[in-house]
């Protein structure tokens, strides 16, 4: 059995749900492959830990107070309040994102070809949740970029700094975000905002790309 | 009523340095048609008057073809045109007068546009060029990459986008709405409704707003006063916001500071949640409401009495409830390190 | 094995020894008697509790959810008929009501992060460095939903893939692979 198998098959050998034949070729790779055996320990160990993690807690003390005010009274009781309608203000911010997109991305594809040899196509847009829609803001930023390169020469040196300095003041907020939902990856108004904030940097873009094909 | 041409028109000049440039010219209006001006560089200065005329004058740069000044029933069309491979001396400097009830859309790259008096829809664009709107009495839409904009007057409603200029609104408007990427915010004056978003330019305003929803990354947002509904976000930028009795308030931050002072009517929500943010606020003893803070790592200081208990026996956390029960009003206040603090006003 | 192991299975198979004294309790609570409902509450609280603090990262959150829990267990007690162990049907429950929250939840989530909030808590440690296991669950709330839920199942509360996979409402093989990839980001993250 090769490295590439037994690395496959090791979460399920270290949880001891394989098949014997199965186990025992692992077991075999694992005997001879010094790489695979690192592997190996390095999943046990988390796996130990994890095992090892303390399963109670205490709650405090008063909890049984609340309980007991309810089972008594029997009153409906109340879970935390789901937040007022943050998810559906982050599908309307990017159904914005995205017909706007749309929107750019169908001018560009105009102004584009009336001016450029080069092939600028604007990315498919569809709804989709916001992997896609940074996807697409990657797309359209990329191939921005690239046009605008193409056309430095027409911009004075002082619009240029400007589109460079705001270039990064953009990324810089990107970097933020990301960073904050590092500490809070659910938390759906920063990943509007991140999706958001993408977005107005190809809006940006286009803005400059426009300009530039104007000229 | 006859067009005036410059009394050059009829000679052949083969050296466009002799090209004085000036031009002149008028024609009848309708005195709430739609007038459009494009000039590239130099300047332009709209104003609007009594008369039902619309009248340019200016000096057009020495490398620009002609001005082109159409005139029809509700439409005139004012361009500085340059040919497609032009020198560099195409600025030039426009005064125009319109009908005052008149709707403008005024269009430059580098001219610094200026606007006065004039009463309808008012529409500016520029990259470069600052733009001043004065007087406004329609709904202005201006909008810049680079040139700073400012709009005044008393307007229904007044988009301003900048991407890097300034951004100053002031006056007795409806709506606002303000968008700039690095470009700052100053609104002043009384408004219904502010809107403002930025990346990394400071949101600032002063007055008096009925509602404002503010969002940056990493500018600073401060308010004074708003007096219905409030909602602030930022990821970095701190919130510093001054309201009245408010019904509704929401500020949300990650790593910004917030700062509110301020009341709830009845029934009112304050909801305040950070990351790493401290939380300060302040509001008066007669404010009746229920208080919920809670931090995991930060520390919960109360003027009001109550202190905060663990959020449970041996773990992390600390959390405040207090409030008389028959109170309509809450406040809630959320953190995870930074630390919150209840103050009376 | 370690003790917890051994705690886990005498809990999951409800082959537990301790379930001869909580069907007493049961029935007394199924009855009406309160007290012995507390009982009940006193000896499964901490291991809810836990429970849900790992999966909701929230210590307040938490507390609600235990709360309604047990609300909840209060009032299915006539539906419960012992064809599991007590604690896993209140397992059950909190699972359910956890993913419900899970759902709703739209504000603010807590860090566990680096805090040593789980020094010296009860249970069955038998070692390890206690500053491993401090960034271990700190990693743990910083996996997304759908891959801490079953992690913490798995790995930390000893359920099967075929009995997460019907608590979560997902395929077995969904719920193996959400797994791996979980165990793989905690790696990634703590052997930085």
């Amino acid at each position: 059995m090769r490295c590439i198998k037994a690395r496959a098959r090791l979460n399920d050998y270290v949880d001891g749900l394989l098949a014997e034949s199965d186990a025992a070729a692992v077991a075999q790779h694992l005997g001879e492959c010094g790489d695979c055996r690192s592997e190996e320990e390095a999943l046990r160990r988390i796996l130990q830990q994890a095992h090892e993690l303390p399963r109670e807690i205490a709650p405090p003390r008063e909890l049984w107070d609340r309980i007991a005010n309810k089972i008594s009274g029997h009153e409906e009781a109340a879970l935390t309040r789901p937040r007022s309608a943050s998810r559906a203000r982050l599908l309307a911010k990017m159904a914005m994102v995205v017909l706007f997109l749309m929107v750019i991305s169908a001018g560009l594809a105009v102004r584009m070809s009336r001016n450029t040899s080069r092939d600028v196509s604007a990315p498919a847009i569809g709804y989709g949740d916001c992997e896609e829609a940074l996807q697409k803001c990657a797309q359209a930023r990329a191939a921005l970029l690239a046009d605008l390169d193409g056309h430095k020469a027409k911009l004075s040196p002082k619009t240029l700094t400007m589109v460079n300095d705001n270039l990064r003041v953009i990324d810089k907020a990107i970097t933020d975000i990301k960073n904050a939902l590092k500490g809070d990856p659910e938390n759906d108004r920063l990943k509007g905002l991140l999706v958001h904030t993408s977005a107005k940097q190809v809006q940006f873009l286009a803005e400059i790309a426009r300009l530039v094909n104007h000229a | 009523m006859k067009t005036l041409r410059p009394f050059l028109a009829g000679v052949l000049l083969v050296s466009a340095a002799a090209w004085g440039g000036e031009v002149a010219d008028s024609c009848d209006a309708a005195p709430d048609g739609l007038v459009r001006v494009k000039n590239v560089a130099g300047s332009v200065h709209v104003q609007g008057w009594d008369s039902n005329q619309v009248s340019v004058k200016g000096i057009l740069g020495e490398d620009v073809e002609r001005l082109e000044f159409v005139c029809t029933d509700k439409l005139v069309r004012i361009e500085v045109i340059i040919p497609k491979h032009h020198g560099r001396r195409i600025e030039s400097d426009l005064t125009v007068s319109i009908p005052k009830g008149s709707s403008l859309k005024l269009e430059t790259v580098s001219a610094e546009a200026r606007v006065e008096g004039v009463g309808g829809a008012v529409t500016v664009s520029t990259v470069s060029g600052g733009l001043a709107i004065q007087d406004a009495a329609g709904p202005v839409e201006a909008q810049s990459i680079s040139g700073d904009v400012s709009v005044s007057g008393d307007a229904p409603s007044v988009t301003a986008k900048s991407t890097s200029g300034k951004v100053t609104v002031s006056g007795g408007i409806g709506q606002v709405r303000g968008e700039s990427v690095s470009g700052s915010m100053g609104i002043s004056g009384t408004m219904k409704r502010v809107e403002a978003n930025t990346i990394s330019g400071d949101i600032k305003m002063a007055g008096a707003a009925d509602q404002v929803k503010l969002e940056t990354v990493s500018g600073k947002v401060s308010v004074d006063r708003v007096l219905e509904q409030a909602e602030a976000s930022t990821v970095s930028g701190s919130i510093d916001m001054t309201g009245d009795r408010l019904s509704a308030a929401e500020f949300s931050t990650a790593s910004g500071d917030v700062d509110f002072t301020g009341d709830l009517a009845e029934k009112g929500i304050l909801k305040v949640s950070t990351q790493s943010g401290g939380i300060k606020i302040r509001i008066s003893e007669q404010t009746a409401a229920r208080y919920d803070a809670s931090t995991l790592s930060g520390a919960i200081k109360n003027e009001f009495g109550p202190t905060p208990q663990r959020a449970n026996e041996h773990g992390p956390g600390l959390k405040l409830q207090f409030g008389p029960p028959e109170a309509t009003a809450s406040v809630r206040l959320e953190s995870a390190s930074g630390g919150i603090s209840i103050e009376r006003r | 094995m370690g003790l917890a192991a051994v705690e886990r299975h005498l809990m999951v198979d409800g082959k537990a020894c301790t379930a001869s004294a909580d069907d007493a309790l049961v029935a007394r609570a199924r009855a009406g008697d309160a007290s012995a409902f507390e009982q009940l509450y006193q000896k499964y609280a901490g291991r809810i509790y836990g429970l849900c603090v790992r999966l909701t990262r929230s210590p307040v959150v938490a507390e609600d959810v235990t709360q309604e829990v047990f609300v909840q267990a209060w009032r299915k007690l006539s539906d419960y008929r012992g064809e599991s162990a007590f604690p896993s049907w209140l397992h059950r429950i909190a699972v359910n009501a956890v993913l419900g929250v899970q759902r709703a939840q739209r504000r603010r989530d807590f860090r566990l992060a680096a805090l040593g909030w789980l020094r010296g808590r009860g249970g069955t440690s038998s070692g390890g460095d206690p500053a491993l296991r401090l960034d271990l669950d700190a990693e743990i709330s910083r996996l997304p939903d759908s891959a801490r839920n079953v992690l913490v199942l798995h790995d930390v509360e000893g359920y099967r893939h075929e009995e997460i996979a019907g608590m979560l409402g997902i395929a077995p093989g969904t719920c193996k692979a959400s797994l791996h990839h979980a165990r793989r980001k905690l790696r990634k993250e703590l052997e930085k």
